[in-house]
């Protein structure tokens, strides 16, 4: 049975799914908006009244002040103050008693000036207790508030309100709806393949394993075939029919051996011939039990999915909301701004998974991957309540390291149990279902973290991701005990000093490492991890917009890196792609120059996503075309080990030099800068990579 | 020329500064009086000597002792503006020797310590320690040493000015601005100072500087000769305000010569001290002088009860300032404050206080 079977089925669950939320989503809008506007606009009405208040009891404090009317001033001022602690305030006028409009601000509906002069208004009574009851004019609610200094009236502050704020309120609610819906969505189909999928797959894999063992000849029973699986009765009949099968040839090799025994007179005729035909089944069939162990269980490359997700999931969490987290345990640190000290334990979190890696590598080899993995997700449970309880950004700099080691330890953990269940044939499946988890998880991650940041707290939600990692542990729980089989696997080659000095001077390297490598993780790490955090939490906007706009990113790859990896086929479609994927991504920090809203924030980060989907498989292939000389030297695993360090490193300078450009030149600047930076290094890569002939003759 | 100051840019920065008065002094007494304490039966002895008799500051340190139940013995002993009498003040201080000193204003502060860097300190009290109130700038006044290390001293206090940014401010924030003008003594040197300071701060956010010095006589003293037209050549040279620095000879004549000047022919004019503010100035960032006498009695609380050291307790203004403004002069100057300065600011409805 071929895989893409299921992933069909899934598929056509998928858009089915969609199809049915999408719909939900739009009847509900329909209901919600209208619900929304009746129960809403009153609200509304009280929060503009109260904000209302405070302008008119200074107005009446200068009428205390014998400040005429007419010549008070300041008073636009007092407007501003006023729509900006009530951002949905769209006018704001002061009339007299005849209803003139002495002062306004904003945009002023129509029909507002005989609106101002209607009788209604004009002998509205100064009652400052009354709570005003909205009244629609053009297309703003108007809360209308009399002025009374001494019992006297002097005239009325009006207060607009744009009609679409409950658009905007709907249209808010829906994207949180929306978005848990689509996490939702994965979740779903993430559960479906740990616990229908991967037993369907399994089931049909031995099916089509038997019928294929039935075609080839081989007859043999199994013992080990579960009853309880998927297709157990099909299972059983097969295995009924191989039973009878075996039994028929033990009757035929019985009757032959007993008719041999006879004495030779009894014999009869056909036996020589029928000796001879049974030898000739020999090496056409196979018949009798198998004991299995020369299998290997591809099952068990599954089960370390579930726990890859959940445990990744819990760092997710943190994204939107780690970088204004440390902000908010801030305290001075002598000779480093605030900006860089919040961009530190970031900083510090990719550091250490960068260079732990290698190192712990070796340890999970010893320690056995099971157990790394079971250590790593409870080191890093212990950051997340650490984190979670931190006094001050110095103590959270401890706990996030202790997640990072955490982090990398069941990262490389997670790796190797793929690489070890891994058959060559299977290898590059084996490895999408790791990196897979790895990319639901990202999608999911931010956006729920963002949620329950805004819902529950940051230090609540990171409680749930020391909760996250501890069930990760039940999961890791399941996967199977090693026996010593790891250990005729040789150990990863660690890449010596010379081998490392040797590559950092190679050109044709480094033009991959450091003109497209390092620069597509600082804008990662750089942009989307800490620029875009602080810069939509300062524009007003949730933690839960940042968990959408991060979760953009994590869409943008899962749907397109495919796409770009099926393009990236020659060295030169390759080149071609790291050049544009890195000039797109660049030209996304670029988009800032032109807006400085959360559409646009959004649009620059779809492009980052977009960008770096486009070259990130490429860049990593490349390293081989490139290098084809060191690896034949080195060996592969050194040369990408040294890649992926120096990349990884990337990840950590990323939040600093984000941290440096945001404390000379503010948040825009930055992004533009940052993105302006990967420009530059992409169009060095297309130049460097243009000329192969020369290239070829460079000195390595 | 330069542009015209944005209202909104400097309210971002003036209201903060300029909100309401003294919180400052009374939240330390709080937040200190939930520690434990050592307080002696005994009174603590203070010598205090004023310069104009007793004022708001002194009511403000004994009101600040008498909430924190700390028992005092206040001996006061008003200079009256005299110098002369200092010599029997400091011969009482020696045969007496109280547990404290405290001086009020800049001239009784250095009558006591004397200048840091005097070649001879025998006629200045060394061995006790003084507090001092209602100081403009004690390192301009060689009270202590710029160099706060150089010199161990035996001195702190409270300064009542506000920083010369948040005044300027606070003032662009009642009315915007080009043209400053400031009137000055050129022989007292902190005048000079605070000049330079606010046409320093004119280069960077854009506003014109005019100003005039006093007049000396033939013994190079200061006069109040001519007074009243410097007011109107500020006016003339297109001042849109007028600035009253923390100037001693400049208090003696605000009252009577200069704000009434400025009133008559329009120009609004900023106070940098209650002082100032209470002769009738339309508007200033100013330290309460009850807040300061309180802020001042948490140093020498601090120096009797917790015998911390006065090198260790900073020199330093109260936290807060008190935007004052005076509503009979915006009404005679036809400047109503802007409509949110309503909300913070402490409006003096009453006449001049006489000094």
């Amino acid at each position: 049975m071929s895989p893409s079977y299921l992933r069909s089925v899934y598929l056509r669950l998928t858009g089915v799914l969609m199809l049915i939320v999408l719909l939900a989503l739009a009847v509900s809008a329909y209901l919600s908006h209208q619900a929304f506007e009746r129960a809403l606009v009153p609200e509304m009405a009280k929060k503009v009244a109260s904000g209302g208040a405070t302008v008119r009891s200074l107005i009446i404090k200068a009428m205390e002040q014998r400040i005429d009317f007419g010549k008070m001033y300041g008073v636009e001022q007092s407007f501003d103050e006023l729509k900006e602690s009530i951002r949905e305030v769209s006018y704001v006028a002061l009339t007299d008693m005849q209803g003139n409009i002495v002062y306004q601000r904003f945009t002023q509906p129509r029909g507002a000036a005989e609106y101002f002069h209607s009788p209604a208004i004009l002998a509205m009574t100064p009652q400052p207790h009354a709570s005003p009851l909205p009244v629609r004019v053009g297309d703003q609610f108007l809360v209308s508030m009399p002025i009374a200094a001494a019992e006297k009236r002097v005239g009325m502050l009006h207060i607009g309100i744009g009609v679409y704020f409950v658009d905007r309120m709907v249209l808010d609610m829906l994207y949180d709806v929306l978005i848990v819906l689509v996490v939702a969505l994965f979740l779903t189909l993430e559960l479906l393949h740990f616990m229908v999928g991967s037993k369907f797959d399994r089931a049909f894999r031995s099916l089509d394993e038997a019928f294929e063992r039935g075609a080839s000849g081989d007859f043999t029973s199994r013992f080990s075939v579960r009853t309880d699986a998927a297709l157990a009765g099909v299972h059983k009949l097969i295995e009924v029919l191989r039973a009878r099968v075996n039994s028929a040839y033990d009757a035929l090799v019985r009757d032959l051996e007993t008719l041999k025994r006879s004495p030779a007179h009894e014999r009869p005729p056909g036996l020589a011939a029928a000796q001879k035909g049974l030898h000739a089944l020999g090496p056409r069939f196979r018949f009798g039990v198998d004991d299995g162990t020369a299998q290997k269980d591809d099952s068990q490359l599954a089960k370390v999915r579930a726990p890859l997700f959940i445990f990744i999931l819990a760092e997710e969490f943190t994204r939107p909301f780690l970088p204004a987290y440390i902000k908010e345990l801030l305290v001075p640190v002598p000779w480093l701004s605030p900006e860089i000290v919040v961009g530190l334990p970031i900083a510090l979190f990719m550091f250490i998974v960068a260079i732990a890696q290698p190192s712990l590598g070796r340890y999970c080899e010893r320690a056995g991957k099971r157990r790394a993995m079971l250590q790593g997700a409870a080191i890093a449970a212990l950051g997340f309540a650490g984190s979670a309880l931190a006094g001050s950004v110095l103590d959270l700099l401890l706990w996030r390291s202790l997640c990072a080691v955490g982090y990398a330890l069941v990262f490389v953990a997670g790796q190797a149990h793929v690489l070890e269940h891994a058959t060559t044939s299977n290898r590059a499946r084996s490895f999408s279902l790791f990196i897979g988890a790895i990319m639901v998880a990202t999608i999911c991650g931010p956006s729920i973290g963002g949620i329950l940041a805004d819902n529950i707290g940051r230090r609540l939600t990171l409680v749930v991701s020391a909760v996250l990692a501890l069930a990760s542990i039940a999961t890791i729980w399941q996967l199977p005990e090693e026996g010593l089989a790891d250990a005729r696997r040789a150990a990863a080659k660690m890449p010596s000093l010379r081998e490392i000095r040797g590559l950092l001077l190679n050109r044709r390297f480094m033009t991959v490492t450091a003109l497209a490598a390092v620069p597509a993780k600082v804008l990662l790490t750089g942009m989307c991890f800490y620029l875009v955090p602080l810069y939509v939490l300062s524009i007003g906007s949730s933690q839960s917009v940042v968990g959408r706009i991060l979760m953009v990113y994590a869409v943008a790859m899962v749907v397109l890196s495919p796409i770009a990896a099926s393009i990236a086929a020659t060295r030169d479609r390759m080149e071609l792609l790291v050049g544009v994927g890195l000039t797109t991504s660049g030209l996304g920090g670029v988009l800032m120059l032109f807006g400085n809203d959360v559409a646009w924030v959004f649009a620059a980060t779809l492009l980052v996503g977009v960008g770096q989907s486009l070259s990130i498989s490429a860049q990593s292939a490349l390293v081989r075309e490139h290098c084809d000389a060191e690896v034949a030297l080195m060996g592969e695993s050194s040369v990408y080990g040294v890649y992926r360090l120096i990349e990884r490193l990337g990840n950590a300078i990323g939040p600093l030099i984000a941290s440096v450009l945001l404390l000379g030149f503010g948040y825009r600047a930055s992004f533009v800068t940052i993105g302006i930076g990967v420009i530059v290094c992409g169009l060095c890569f297309v130049i460097a990579t243009r000329r192969p002939a020369n290239s070829a003759l460079a000195p390595a | 020329m330069t542009k015209r100051l944005s209202r909104r840019a400097f309210l971002e920065y003036g209201a903060a500064a300029a909100l309401s008065s003294w919180p400052t002094a009374l939240a330390l007494a709080q937040e200190a009086a939930a520690s434990s304490r050592r307080v002696p039966s005994k009174p603590f002895r203070i010598y205090a000597i004023t310069f104009r008799g007793k004022t708001d500051v002194e009511k403000g340190f004994e009101d600040y002792f008498a909430s924190r139940k700390v028992p005092v013995q206040i001996t006061y002993r008003d200079m009256n503006r005299d110098s002369s009498r200092m010599p029997r003040f400091i011969q009482e201080i020696r045969t007496t020797r109280p547990d404290l000193i405290y001086t009020w204003g800049t001239t009784v502060t250095l009558g006591v310590v004397g200048p840091f860097d005097a070649a001879d300190q025998s006629e200045y009290i060394t061995d006790i320690p003084v507090v001092f109130t209602l100081v403009a700038s004690p390192t301009l006044a060689k009270i202590v040493s710029e160099k706060e290390s150089a010199v161990k001293r035996k001195v702190t206090g409270v300064v009542h000015v506000a920083p010369i940014d948040a005044q300027i401010k606070a003032m662009a924030a009642y009315r915007p601005f080009d043209t400053l003008g400031v009137l000055y003594t050129p022989t007292e040197q902190n005048s000079v100072v605070v000049l330079d300071a606010i046409r320093k701060l004119g280069r960077t956010i854009g506003f014109d500087t005019v100003s005039r010095t006093f007049r000396l006589d033939a013994n190079r003293k200061v006069t109040a000769d001519g007074a009243a037209d410097l007011v109107r050549e500020l006016k003339d040279a297109k001042a849109q305000w007028l600035y009253l620095p923390p100037d001693s000879f400049l208090g003696t004549l605000a009252q009577d010569v200069i704000i009434p000047t400025a009133m008559e022919i329009g120009l609004p004019t900023f106070a940098s001290t209650e002082q100032l503010m209470q002769a009738g100035a339309l508007s200033g960032l100013v330290s309460r002088y009850y807040s300061v006498g309180q802020f001042t009695a948490h140093k020498a609380e601090q120096i009797l009860v917790d015998h911390v050291p006065p090198s260790a307790i900073p020199i330093e203004p109260l936290k807060r300032f008190s935007y004052q403004i005076r509503m009979s002069a915006a009404e005679k100057l036809h400047l109503p404050p802007p409509l949110p300065m309503l909300g913070y600011a402490e409006l003096i409805s009453d006449a001049p206080v006489a000094q």
